[in-house]
C-alpha cells in the first residue's frame, strides 16, 4: 500500500466535512486498502489528541494526594481536575457522622497570590449562596502548611449531558432537565455573582434528576456599582466561552446567559456552539466572535423554528442581543414547551447586512484588545517566562492574521476606511511592543513595514497626507535595514518595490512630489534587475508594469510629459502581454487598465483627443469586465469614473472636428458625474471619493458652460466648493486640496464674469489671487498652480478691461506673463498647461504690453 | 554539575550548527536538571501537586539560563532538545515504577503512588508506538515530542522547525492518529 497516498489523502480529507469525506475518498482513490487505511486514520484522529495529552501528562510525576487530612476530612479520589484546583472527593473520618463531601485545593503550580486571592473569593461567593441547584459550600479552610482547601456537596451523580444521554432524553425532557439551572443562574445574577464559566462538565445531576451548578472558580463577584458588569481576565473554555470573553471585553449576567445558551446547545445538538479543536488563537477569536455558532438544525433537523431561534438568540455574538436575563431564557423556554409563541425571532435581513460590516472590523479589532490583554505585564516568574515566549507568537500571529488577511478582505468594501485605519493603528502598536523584542528578526521587520503601509494607505484615504508620509516613509526605512537589493526572494523584493511606489504616490498626494521621482525610478531599476535575475517570475513583470506606469504618471505630473510617453507605451505593452498569458488575474487587469486610464488622462493635456479617446476606451473595456465580477470594488469604480472623465474629455477635444461629438461629450460627463457623486454619498469620509465627486462635478459644470449653459453651471461650482470646504477643514495642508479650492474660486469667478455679475466676480478674484500667492510660496515652481494663478490674473484681465481700467488689466498682463514665461522655457510642451494664457497673450498684444513668451 | 547559562547558551549555538559533541553536552546537561526536578528537589515542596511536563521543562529552563533569555530561536531550538530529553525522562521514570511494582516486595513510596498503573503501561506502550512510527518518519516523532513531551503549542513547534503550522497541524494529527492506530493494533 502506498503510504505517501494514505498521509497526502488523509491529510486533505482534515480539510472536509467528516461527512463528505468518504465520498472525497471514493473519487479521489482507486485502491480500496488506502481508502480503508485512510478511513481508519480518520476515525484514530478524533480523541488522538486529548489521550495523547492524558498519558503523557498523566504519567509526569504527582504525588498522590490520597489519604491526606484536610480538617476532619480525609481525601479518597481525585474527582476532577480543572482551571487552577483539583476536587477530590473525600470522607469524614472524625466519627460523628458519616458524610461524604468533595474538596476543592489548588494545584500547586497555580499557588500564586492571584490564586489564592481567587480562591478566596470563590469561598466567599459560594457562602453568600444557597440555592437547591447550586453545589453548596460546607465548609473551608487553610491546613497548618499553608494549602487551602474548599469543602463542598458532593454531588453523586453524572454530567448534565451523560445524563441526557444516559437516560435517552428526548427534547422536551432536555429542555426540563436544563430549566431550573437557568434559576440558578439568575439567583446569582441577583447576588450579583456572575458564573462566567458554564458548560456541561460544570453541572452534575442528582439521583432525582435535580441539575446542581458547580464550581464558582472563575466566578465573580460584581461590584454593585459597576452596574452589572466586570473586566474579565482571560480564562477560556473555548468550546464554550463567549464572544466578550473571547475579546477580553467586559463580562455582563449577559456572559451567562451565553453560557446558558451553549450548555442547552450542547445538549440538544451533541456538539458545542464551536468546534474548536485544531484551531490557531486567531481562528479562534474569528470562530467564536465573528461566525457565531453553526445553526442547530443543521445537526438535528427538529430544531429547525422557534427552538433554534431561542438558542441563537441566547448565543448571540452581540450580549445586547441576547435574552436579558437568565430568567427570560426560562420564559421563552417555557413558552415553547406550552407550546406558546416565543420572544425570540430569527434576525432582521437588513440587520444581518449591517452586522456583516461590523462583524468584519469590530471582531478582529477586538482579537487585537485579546492579544493586548495576553501582551501585558512582565514576564518575572517562572510562568510568565515561558507565558513571555508564547505570547510573543500568540500576539504575532493575531496581529498579522488580523491585518493581512483581514485587511484584503475588506479593503475593498464601502464604509470600512475608519475601521481600517483603526486597525492598522491597532495592529502597529503590537507589532511595535515585539519590535524591541526581535530587532534582529527580518521577517518581524517587514511585517512592521507592511503595517506601516496599510496605515499609510488607510491614512491618506482620510486626507491625513502628512502622517501617510510619514508612516510610508517609516516603512521603507525599516525594509531597507534589512533588504538586499541583488538576492531577495520574490515576494521580498516585491514588498519592497511596493513599498517605493507607494512612498512615490504618498509624496504627490502630500506636499511635493520631491523625491517621487527618484522613488519611482528605483523601483523601474529594481524591477528590471528582477527581471534580468529572473526572466520566468511573473511577479517580476507585473512589478515593472507597475513601477513604469507610476514612473511615467511622475514624470507626466512633474512636468515632463515628452519623457513620460515611451515610459507609458512600455508599462501598457508588458502589461498587455502579460494579461493575455493571465487572464484570470484581476490585479493584472486593474494595473493594465490603470496605465491606460493615466496615459489618456496624459493625451489629453496635450490635446490628442483621438489617442486619448483609443486609451481611455481600452480601459473602459477591461474595467467593466472586472466590474462584472465585483460590482463594489471601490478602487475600480474610481478608476472607472477618472475613466470615463477622460473619455467625456477626449470626445470634448474631438468635437472640435466634428461637433456632432459634443452632445455625447457632455452626455458622457454627466455619467460621470452621477457614478462619482453616488459613489461619494454612499461612502462618506472616504475624501478620495469625495476629491472625486468633485472634480466631475467641476467638469460637468465646465462643459455646461462650454455649451453655453452657464447659468446652470454656477450651481455645480458651488457644490463642488462646499466639498472642497469640507475636505480641507480634515486636512488644510494637503496640496491638492488646497489646489482644487484655487481652482474652484477660479471657476467661480470666471461664471460669474460670462454672466456679467462683475460686482461678484472682482472680490472672488481677489481672494483667490490670494490663496495662489500663498500656495505657490508653499509649493514653489508648481506647474499646476502657477497655470491656475494665469487663471486668476487672466480673469482679472477680462474684469478691469470690461470696467475699463486699462493700466490694471496691463499691470496685470506683465504679471501674467512673466507667471507664464519660465515654465514655457523649461518645458516648451508646458504651454498646454497654461489655460489661462492664450486669453492673456490676446489682450497683451491688443493692450500693447510686449510678450516675452512668444 | 551546575551549568553556566553562558556555556548552555554556548553549546546551543554550536549543537545548532551540527555540532554533534556540544549536542550531547546539553542533553546531558538537560537530562541531569529534569531528572533532578523531577526526581527529588520538588517534593519538599507541600505534598499536593501535579508536576507537569511543561513545569518541569520551564524549571529547567529557568534553572539552566537564569535571567540570561536566549534569543526567540533558540529557545524553540532549546525546547526541541527539552522535549526529546522529556520523553526519555519520563519513560525511564515509567520503567522503574514498573520494575519496583512487579517485584512486588519493594515499599511503593506514598507520594509516588498517584501515578496508576495503567497511566505508566500507557506510557510505555506510547513510547513503543513512537519507536515503531519513528522507523519510518523521524520528523513525526519529533512532531510529538516537542507537542506533548515539551508543552509545545503547533505554532511554537512550527517556529522552532521553521515549517508552515497548517503542515505542522496536519502531520501533528497524521502522527496522532498513526499513534492511536499503533495502540489500538497492538492491544
Amino acid at each position: 500500500m502506498d503510504e505517501v497516498e494514505v498521509r497526502h489523502l488523509f491529510s486533505q480529507a482534515l480539510d472536509i466535512d467528516p461527512a463528505e469525506r468518504v465520498a472525497f475518498l471514493e473519487a479521489a482513490s482507486s485502491s480500496v486498502h488506502v481508502r480503508k487505511e485512510v478511513l481508519a486514520l480518520l476515525k484514530h484522529d478524533s480523541g488522538a489528541e486529548a489521550f495523547l495529552e492524558q498519558t503523557i501528562t498523566g504519567a509526569a510525576p504527582s504525588p498522590s494526594a490520597a489519604h491526606q487530612r484536610f480538617g476532619p476530612f480525609e481525601l479518597r479520589d481525585l474527582i476532577g481536575r480543572g482551571g487552577m484546583g483539583a476536587v477530590y472527593k473525600a470522607d469524614r473520618i472524625d466519627g460523628e457522622l458519616r458524610q461524604v463531601v468533595a474538596i476543592k485545593i489548588i494545584e500547586r503550580g497555580w499557588l500564586n497570590p492571584r490564586a489564592l486571592e481567587r480562591f478566596r473569593q470563590e469561598r466567599q461567593i459560594l457562602a453568600g449562596l444557597a440555592h437547591a441547584n447550586i453545589a453548596a459550600l460546607l465548609d473551608g479552610g487553610t491546613r497548618p502548611d499553608g494549602v487551602p482547601y474548599l469543602v463542598m456537596e458532593y454531588v453523586d451523580g453524572p454530567r448534565l449531558d451523560q445524563y441526557c444521554a444516559q437516560h435517552g432524553l428526548r427534547i422536551a425532557e432536555r429542555l426540563r432537565v436544563f430549566l431550573p439551572l437557568c434559576g440558578a443562574v439568575e439567583y446569582a445574577h441577583q447576588r450579583l455573582v456572575v458564573h462566567r464559566d458554564l458548560k456541561p462538565s460544570n453541572v452534575l445531576v442528582t439521583a432525582a434528576g435535580q441539575p446542581k451548578l458547580l464550581d464558582f472558580g472563575v466566578a465573580k463577584a460584581l461590584d454593585a456599582e459597576a452596574a452589572g458588569r466586570t473586566q474579565t481576565t482571560l480564562v477560556l473554555t473555548p468550546d464554550f466561552a463567549s464572544p466578550e470573553q473571547a475579546r477580553g471585553e467586559q463580562i455582563t449576567t449577559a456572559t451567562d446567559v451565553y453560557g446558558l445558551g451553549a450548555v442547552l446547545y450542547h445538549l440538544l445538538t451533541d456538539h458545542p456552539p464551536h468546534v474548536v479543536e485544531n484551531l490557531s488563537p486567531a481562528e479562534l477569536q474569528r470562530a467564536i466572535c465573528e461566525t457565531g455558532p453553526k445553526r442547530p438544525s443543521a445537526y438535528r433537523a427538529e430544531l429547525a423554528g422557534d427552538l433554534e431561534n431561542i438558542l441563537l438568540k441566547a448565543l448571540h455574538t452581540e450580549p445586547a442581543r441576547r435574552y436579558r436575563s437568565a430568567g427570560e431564557l426560562a420564559e421563552d423556554l417555557n413558552r415553547y414547551l406550552e407550546r406558546r409563541p416565543v420572544r425570540a425571532t430569527p434576525d432582521h435581513w437588513s440587520y444581518r447586512t449591517r452586522r456583516f460590516m461590523a462583524r468584519h472590523w469590530g471582531a478582529s479589532i477586538a482579537a487585537a484588545l485579546a492579544a493586548l490583554a495576553i501582551a501585558g505585564g512582565t514576564a518575572t516568574s517562572l510562568y510568565e517566562a515561558r507565558r513571555a515566549e508564547r505570547r510573543f507568537a500568540q500576539v504575532r500571529v493575531l496581529a498579522n492574521r488580523f491585518l493581512f488577511d483581514f485587511e484584503a478582505s475588506i479593503r475593498d468594501l464601502p464604509g470600512t476606511l475608519p475601521a481600517r485605519r483603526k486597525m492598522a493603528a491597532t495592529a502597529r502598536e503590537y507589532l511595535e511592543s515585539l519590535a524591541g523584542d526581535a530587532r534582529h528578526d527580518p521577517s518581524l521587520t517587514r511585517e512592521l513595514a507592511e503595517t506601516y503601509v496599510m496605515l499609510s494607505r488607510a491614512e491618506s484615504l482620510t486626507g491625513e497626507s502628512e502622517a501617510a508620509l510619514r508612516d510610508v516613509q517609516k516603512g521603507l526605512a525599516l525594509l531597507r535595514s534589512v533588504h538586499d537589493d541583488c538576492c531577495g526572494t520574490p515576494a521580498q523584493r516585491w514588498l519592497y518595490i511596493r513599498m517605493l511606489l507607494e512612498l512615490a504616490h504618498t509624496g504627490m498626494d502630500a506636499r511635493s512630489p520631491v523625491g517621487a521621482r527618484a522613488s519611482t525610478g528605483e523601483a523601474v531599476r529594481l524591477a528590471r534587475d528582477w527581471i534580468s535575475a529572473a526572466p520566468h517570475e511573473v511577479k517580476a513583470e507585473q512589478a515593472l508594469t507597475e513601477a513604469l506606469t507610476s514612473h511615467a504618471t511622475v514624470l507626466q505630473a512633474s512636468g515632463s510629459p515628452t519623457e513620460a510617453r515611451p515610459v507609458f507605451v512600455e508599462a501598457i505593452e508588458r502589461g498587455a502581454r502579460l494579461m493575455r498569458q493571465n487572464p484570470d488575474d484581476t490585479d493584472l487587469g486593474y494595473q493594465v487598465a490603470r496605465a491606460n486610464y493615466l496615459f489618456a488622462n496624459m493625451e489629453i493635456f496635450l490635446e490628442n483627443g483621438a489617442a486619448a479617446r483609443e486609451r481611455a476606451q481600452a480601459a473602459l473595456e477591461i474595467l467593466e469586465r472586472l466590474l462584472a465580477r465585483r460590482p463594489d470594488s471601490i478602487i475600480w469604480r474610481q478608476v472607472r469614473v477618472m475613466t470615463i472623465n477622460v473619455l467625456a474629455l477626449s470626445l470634448h477635444l474631438l468635437a472640435k472636428e466634428d461637433p456632432a461629438l459634443d452632445a455625447r461629450a457632455l452626455e458622457t460627463a454627466r455619467r460621470a458625474y452621477d457614478l462619482a457623486t453616488a459613489d461619494a454619498r454612499q461612502n462618506p469620509g472616504n475624501w478620495a471619493l469625495a476629491d472625486q465627486a468633485i472634480t466631475m462635478t467641476t467638469y460637468l459644470a465646465n462643459r455646461l458652460e462650454g455649451n453655453g449653459r452657464a447659468i446652470k453651471a454656477l450651481p455645480l461650482i458651488r457644490e463642488a466648493g462646499v466639498g472642497i470646504r469640507q475636505l480641507l477643514e480634515t486636512d488644510p495642508q494637503n496640496r491638492r486640496y488646497r489646489q482644487l479650492s484655487l481652482n474652484n474660486q477660479v471657476r467661480l469667478a470666471q461664471l460669474m464674469i460670462a454672466l456679467g455679475r462683475y460686482g461678484e466676480a472682482g472680490p472672488v478674484l481677489t481672494a483667490a489671487e490670494r490663496y495662489g500667492d500663498q500656495l505657490a510660496r508653499d509649493v514653489p515652481n508648481d506647474t499646476l498652480i502657477n497655470s491656475q494663478r494665469l487663471s486668476v490674473l487672466s480673469g482679472q484681465i477680462g474684469l478691469a478691461r470690461k470696467l475699463g481700467r486699462l493700466d490694471e488689466a496691463r499691470e496685470r498682463c506683465r504679471a501674467a506673463l512673466s507667471l507664464a514665461a519660465p515654465i514655457i522655457k523649461k518645458d516648451p510642451a508646458l504651454e498646454k498647461y497654461l489655460q489661462g494664457l492664450p486669453d492673456v497673450r490676446q489682450a497683451a498684444r491688443e493692450l500693447g504690453v510686449p510678450d516675452p513668451t512668444t | 554539575m551546575t551549568a553556566e547559562p553562558a556555556r548552555i547558551t554556548d553549546l546551543l549555538h554550536r549543537a545548532r550548527e551540527g555540532d554533534g559533541g556540544a549536542l550531547n553536552d546539553l542533553v546531558s546537561i538537560l537530562y541531569t536538571e529534569l531528572r533532578r526536578l523531577a526526581e527529588g528537589e520538588l517534593r519538599r515542596d507541600w505534598a499536593c501537586h501535579t508536576l507537569q511536563p511543561t513545569e518541569l521543562v520551564n524549571e529547567a529552563f529557568l534553572k539552566l539560563f537564569g535571567d540570561a533569555t536566549p534569543a526567540f530561536k533558540d529557545r524553540a531550538h532549546f525546547l526541541g532538545i527539552v522535549a526529546r530529553v522529556m520523553r526519555q525522562v519520563l519513560v525511564e521514570r515509567a520503567r522503574a515504577r514498573r520494575a519496583q511494582k512487579r517485584d512486588g516486595g519493594l515499599q511503593v513510596p506514598l507520594d509516588d503512588a498517584a501515578t496508576p498503573p495503567d497511566l505508566i503501561a500507557d506510557l510505555l506502550a506510547v513510547d513503543e508506538a513512537l519507536e515503531i512510527l519513528g522507523r519510518e518518519d523521524t520528523r513525526l516523532v519529533k512532531l510529538v515530542e516537542m507537542r506533548y513531551f515539551g508543552g509545545m503549542t503547533a505554532e511554537e513547534t512550527a517556529d522552532a522547525l521553521g515549517e508552515s503550522v497548517h503542515v505542522v497541524r496536519h502531520d501533528l494529527r497524521y502522527a496522532q492518529a498513526r499513534l492511536r492506530k499503533l495502540l489500538t493494533d497492538l492491544g
